[in-house]
């Protein structure tokens, strides 16, 4: 599955690191000192994954816990996000993080004791009736690989014990082995990022298809687990209100609305070192054909009237579906 | 024109032998041969000759398409055997202590093998383990000759011969005795990349709009603007898909300059219809406003971002001060604002 794998010394004798490499039958690692003495200090062309990656095994230093920007979440929490993993094995021609890193190997950190601990603090400095949520996804998909890193059942016991923090695991895996063994609770949220269908078979490489995501939130949902879905990016089109329309459609025949915790809307958006690999990554790309501009802040997108127009479009058709407005919000918009 | 680069003449000798259109250049210093579509360049071993000579020969050969770089290597894994040819996929640098960040890829696709080029040759374990992390291959070379292309936009590719490990030392005179060897070697294998190379790319096609094109006037600026409006246009309309048609009647009253640029701003607003259809809108609003003049005018955000507007007065009379205050309270500051929040669009 993967060209190299390397370990952190510290961490060869780590439970974790072990029972990983049990999985993937590896009888050869590569010991380093630490995983950013090689991870990142090279340019390494983004679409050499296609090629095989590396995977690094290693302990997250430094800050552990972030706060989210503006508008990431549903209004009036608090919003922080967490790392347990460094890049993707999917290949979605927007994703940021092809121009995030400066390789597509893949780190998996495994001292989750040190992340629960942050995240214990965290909501120390909030007070206790106040929503505090923690992203997981950001950097990596949260399920993809989940069946080898295993990591979620350490997180389930903290938020077990702390119903007042909220976990959400964002990811378009139908990979949901690792949550299958484990009971949901009323403070987790598993996302999903949902595209319509002919979108989604264009520019969402190498990830399940919409059937297989549609399918995965039904198992999900019926073994009690809260979903949430971002319908994000949206790329307009013509037929975009009859793309939503089917989409949501196949939606809500698989999800009971009263476990849709949330939907969140956002357009395609780049800052321009992102987009400018995409120009180099994906030269036919249809996003490169879309009205997108470099606007005021350096970032490329739809311009207002535009963005505003598409989100209200599909706002109005999530309304009209039966989602209630209190579970819509707009992602990364004022 | 191919340039062919190399360290040594050994590596080069049977190219030479087999290219008889290749002449010793005036300027070369025996190191640079010119043929009818071929050049061939020995530049000397590492980095530092590689940007002296290499960087000569590129100026003084302006027709290079592309630069082909062969030589010798040593492995640094054992899925790269002695003997075999690598075609190369990227190259990086090794600092000594540490890596150079910065990094240049081949044009060869399908190669999947890195190469780190090296101020000296590895001949400690410890070292060959190290640079094994970043790379499968060990030159001295090859760094120099990507940067040189991508500085000059060429694209370039590599194959290298395994001619020893990297924690293997192995003496210079072992590798001179079989530098026909290893010539012959590279000579068949460049052979087969150019029969590869020379079947017809299936994505390639040519530019179907030039007599089109030739109706107007281009500045350097126009036809960049051009070239990225048509890359939109091909991923929008298909490739060869017809360009706006052009109204020759209203155009002969324009400039060439101008008629160039009334064609690509068709091209734009085709492309982008919702931008185009909002300012359209703004502006109508602001020409039908009773006041506007040259004197007094609206300016809106060009990113349509911002709500808000800016005003420019000329006041050089009470009779303009009032007409201004009358400007400013009868301003359509609500219409424009609702129509950059996408209200009626």
């Amino acid at each position: 599955m993967f060209n190299r794998v390397f370990v952190e010394k510290e961490l060869r004798e780590h439970l974790r690191a072990k029972r990983i490499l049990s999985k993937l039958g590896l009888q050869k690692v590569e010991i380093v000192e630490r995983y950013d003495d090689i991870w990142g200090q090279v340019k390494k062309p983004y679409l050499q994954k296609r090629q095989g990656l590396d995977l690094f095994i290693a302990k997250k230093r430094g800050q552990l816990i972030k706060k989210a920007p503006a508008a990431y979440g549903t209004v009036g929490a608090h919003h922080y996000y967490f790392i347990h993993a460094f890049n993707c094995i999917y290949e979605c021609e927007y994703c940021y993080l092809q121009g995030y890193f400066h390789t597509p190997d893949l780190v998996f950190f495994i001292n989750h004791e040190d992340i629960l601990a942050e995240m214990k603090t965290v909501l120390g400095h909030h007070a206790k009736d106040s929503q505090v949520w923690f992203h997981g996804g950001e950097f990596s998909d949260s399920l993809a690989l989940s069946h080898l890193s295993d990591e979620w059942e350490v997180y389930f016991d903290f938020f077990k014990a702390n119903p007042k923090a909220y976990l959400e695991l964002r990811t378009k895996s139908a990979n949901t082995k690792a949550l299958k063994n484990l009971s949901p609770l009323p403070n987790i949220v598993v996302s999903y990022s949902l595209s319509p269908f002919k979108v989604s078979q264009k520019i969402d490489r190498k990830t399940p298809t919409l059937k297989a995501r549609l399918k995965a939130i039904e198992e999900l949902a019926l073994r009690g687990y809260l979903i949430g879905i971002h319908l994000d990016p949206i790329i307009d089109s013509v037929d975009l209100e009859k793309e939503y329309g089917e989409l949501l459609d196949s939606l809500l025949n698989t999800l009971p609305t009263k476990q849709l915790s949330y939907l969140s809307l956002g357009v395609v958006r780049f800052t321009p070192a992102v987009f400018r690999q995409v120009q180099k990554n994906y030269p036919r790309s249809p996003i490169l054909a879309q009205e997108l501009t470099k606007s005021f802040d350096g970032k490329v997108r739809y311009c207002r009237p535009h963005r505003n127009r598409i989100l209200e479009k599909i706002k109005t058709l999530c309304l009209k579906k039966g989602i209630c407005e209190e579970k819509i919000y707009l992602c990364m918009e004022e | 024109m191919k340039l062919l680069v190399f360290a040594h003449s050994g590596e080069a000798h049977e190219f030479i032998k087999n290219t008889p259109s290749l002449k010793s250049h005036a300027h070369g210093e025996g190191r640079l041969h010119v043929g009818d579509d071929l050049a061939v360049l020995m530049t000397g071993e590492g980095m530092d000759r590689v940007f002296l000579h290499l960087g000569q020969a590129l100026a003084r050969l302006a027709s290079v398409e592309k630069v082909y770089n062969f030589g010798l290597a040593a492995s640094l894994i054992p899925e790269c055997s002695l003997g075999q040819i690598i075609s190369v996929r990227t190259v990086y640098r090794s600092l000594f202590e540490r890596m150079e960040f910065k990094s240049y890829s081949s044009c060869d696709d399908l190669a999947v093998f890195d190469c780190i080029s090296s101020f000296d040759r590895i001949l400690d374990p410890k070292e060959a383990k190290k640079l094994s992390h970043f790379g499968h291959l060990v030159d001295r070379e090859l760094w120099a000759v990507a940067a040189l292309c991508h500085f000059h936009h060429i694209p370039f590719e590599s194959f290298k011969l395994i001619s020893d490990y990297g924690d293997q030392a192995i003496s210079c005179e072992a590798l001179k005795s079989k530098a026909q060897e290893y010539s012959c070697r590279l000579y068949e294998k460049f052979q087969q990349t150019l029969k590869h190379q020379n079947s017809p790319h299936p994505f390639s096609k040519p530019l179907d709009h030039r007599e089109f094109l030739s109706k107007f006037y281009w500045t350097q600026s126009l036809r960049r603007q051009f070239e990225a409006l048509y890359k939109r246009w091909e991923i929008a309309n298909g490739p060869g898909s017809a360009l706006p048609a052009i109204d020759e009647e209203e155009n002969q009253k324009l400039s060439p300059k101008k008629k160039t640029i009334r064609f690509l701003k068709k091209m734009k607003e085709s492309l982008s219809p919702t931008n185009s259809a909002v300012r359209k809108d703004i502006e109508a609003i602001i020409d039908s406003h009773p006041s506007t003049s040259k004197k007094f005018h609206i300016h809106y955000d060009n990113h349509l971002e911002s709500k808000n507007l800016k005003v420019t007065m000329d006041i050089s009379s009470q009779k303009d001060l009032d007409r201004g205050k009358q400007f400013l309270d009868t301003l359509p500051l609500k219409k424009i604002q609702s129509k950059i929040e996408g209200k009626n669009v």
